[in-house]
């Protein structure tokens, strides 16, 4: 069965703000990983599946149900982690979990015995019994994971769950999504700003960027491309732009002075970017392999100039 | 076997994950647990000796002078009446006044400050059954703050008679009255104030907007009221609640010496306003929550 699908998914706020814009996607079950800029519309697109926002037009299948008509359905199934703080100071994680499970629709036994289990998956079960107010970012960040595992969903939604967390404790949280996902045999979808975690978690990426869909494929063949040389040169560098895509390799600007060349597995490019600068008799100041930050991916993908003034890839102040 | 992961606050062991397979009882379970959980946090279970003073002194302060009148009236057969059914509420309003102003923000705002709200919004309910459940939680509670007097004045009516069965039958046709302006006092107090309270994530702001409502209302009414005695100014004293569930009162229980009522006025004007009151903090609660949380 698909995990879920959309079929030109669009939200328009209120205000006028299109959040998402024809989104149509299909996907199997698995751990996901959803990138994009933040203002991208990710949390947008997360708030669809549950059922709180109405789509302005298009639909969406989770779990092969509508969450606009089905919704309770929809969330008995899903596990949802917020953006946002969203935990009580005032009551114990054990009582607030337990309570959430019911609020599932778990008995009393059931729910108590649930809670326990899942404070336990994430590293909680000595601090279970304590107030919520002396916990740490990082302690929060799993209670909140907890809430939306204590059900049994059949997916999970984490909406930058590695926010405001530290290294170790970013590490932490991304090897307990790994674990959740590939062991618990529950699907995730993470979502993050930050390419390199979603990679070391997911094996299937979505990116989208100012509410459009711009790739969605199995990670391997997204990072295949990430690999790339930047290349400096003191001057010049339009000059040897254009011998480049004469020799059939196409540069790009980095939108900091220099330029991107994707490395193709001969890794021909740089012997290319040698001759190029040796017969333009340019000073090559950088030649250095490099694994491109996802805004250089969205470049690529989808060039666009309108991105740039959406401010979906920051610009060179110079 | 995985190594155990270190966190800072202890050790994850793998023991497998358990699925879930047993009942779900769903929506309607849900509700009935939101508000179950709601009528502890009115009293402040779970919070500790202090949190639950406010509480529990207010609802003792509602009760206790019925207690008094009660024992009252038994000793001196119904002579000494200072608080009847139908004057009890319009007497010790201001109490009713603080409790709500106490604990509806405690029901209605902490969810919106803290953000929980849109943990249950993900949940197996509607926003709509969020709203029932907290708004029932605080009537369920006034309701009971409001039928325990009233019963406890109507045993004193019992035992002042020497044949309590002869007593009984005497004052039973007021045990309808009685549940009567009680469920108008609880709905009505019940759903104005957290529709006041869902308005703010604040709870300070927020009981003070409620407690300045009640109060407000009642000082611009009573100055209104002996200043301008025209009649439009009697529409206009429906502002203040405590009149509308006053003459709704005097209405019910038939009081004709009524500081409300008159030959010009009927009771259905009080009956009116109160279910005005009600549809109004119900229009305001859901408006609120259509947006909040998304």
């Amino acid at each position: 069965m698909k995990l879920l699908s959309t079929d030109r998914l669009t939200m328009r706020y209120p205000g006028g703000v299109l959040a998402l814009d024809d989104l149509t996607l299909d996907l199997e079950p698995g751990l996901i990983g959803l990138v994009g800029a933040n203002g991208a519309g990710k949390s947008t697109f997360i708030k669809l599946l549950l059922g709180l926002l109405q789509p302005t037009a298009g639909r969406a299948t989770v779990l092969g149900l509508d969450p606009s008509t089905d919704p309770i359905e929809v969330r008995q199934r899903i596990g949802y982690l917020p953006e946002h703080d969203c935990l009580p100071t005032d009551i114990s994680a054990a009582d607030f979990i337990t309570h959430m499970a019911r609020m599932s629709g778990l008995p009393r036994a059931s729910a108590r015995e649930r809670a326990a289990e899942m404070l336990r998956h994430v590293g909680l079960y000595e601090a279970r019994y304590r107030t919520m107010d002396g916990y740490s970012t990082g302690m929060k960040q799993r209670v909140k994971l907890a809430q939306a595992l204590v059900h049994d969903p059949r997916l999970l939604l984490l909406d930058e769950p590695t926010n405001g967390l530290d290294p170790a404790g970013r590490d932490q949280m991304l090897e307990l999504i790994r674990r959740t996902g590939k062991q618990f045999g529950i699907s995730v979808l993470v979502s993050s700003h930050l390419l390199g975690e979603i990679e070391r978690v997911c094996d299937h990426l979505v990116a989208i960027d100012a509410g459009r869909l711009v790739r969605s494929a199995r990670i391997g063949v997204f990072t295949a491309h990430t690999a790339a040389l930047a290349i400096a040169v003191d001057h010049g560098r339009d000059e040897l732009k254009a011998w480049l895509a004469r020799a059939g390799a196409i540069a790009e600007d980095d939108g900091r002075g220099g330029l991107f060349v994707p490395l193709e597995d001969d890794e021909q490019a740089y012997d290319l970017v040698r001759d190029g600068a040796s017969e333009l008799g340019l000073p090559l100041v950088r030649l250095q392999r490099t694994r491109r930050q996802l805004q250089d991916l969205f470049r690529a993908t989808a060039p666009d100039p309108s991105l740039e003034s959406a401010g979906a890839a920051p610009r060179d102040p110079s | 076997m995985l190594e155990p992961a270190r966190t800072e606050s202890g050790t994850i062991y793998d023991i497998g994950y358990q699925n879930y397979d047993g009942v779900r009882l769903g929506r309607r379970y849900a509700i009935w647990s939101l508000f179950v959980h709601g009528l502890g946090a009115v009293f402040a279970k779970g919070r500790g000796f202090r949190a639950g003073l406010i509480p529990f002194v207010l609802a003792a302060a509602v009760v206790v002078p019925a207690a008094f009148q009660a024992l009252a009236t038994a000793y001196t057969n119904g002579v000494f009446e200072l608080l009847t059914y139908s004057n009890y509420f319009l007497t010790i309003s201001t109490v009713f006044a603080f409790f709500c102003a106490a604990r509806a923000p405690e029901l209605m705002s902490t969810d919106q400050r803290t953000r929980t709200l849109v943990l249950y919004l993900a949940r197996a309910l509607h926003r709509e059954d969020y709203v029932l459940a907290k708004v029932m939680a605080l009537v369920t509670t006034v309701l009971f703050l409001t039928l325990t007097p009233l019963l406890i004045l109507f045993a004193g009516h019992v035992f002042s008679s020497t044949d309590l069965w002869a007593g009984f039958r005497a004052e039973a046709d007021q045990l309808l009255p009685i549940l009567a302006s009680s469920v108008a006092m609880a709905l009505v107090m019940g759903t104005v104030s957290t529709a006041i309270a869902s308005l703010t994530p604040r709870r300070s702001l927020a009981a003070a907007a409620v407690l300045g409502y009640f109060m407000v209302s009642r000082v611009v009414v009573e100055i209104l009221g002996t200043s301008v005695g025209a009649t439009w100014v009697r529409w206009l004293q429906l502002l203040d609640p405590f009149v509308a569930l006053g003459g709704f009162s005097d209405w019910v229980f038939g009081n004709v010496l009524s500081q409300f009522l008159d030959p010009e006025v009927s009771g259905w004007r009080f009956a009116g306003a109160c279910v005005t009151y009600v549809l109004v903090g119900g229009a305001v609660l859901i408006t609120r929550y259509r947006k909040a949380g998304a």
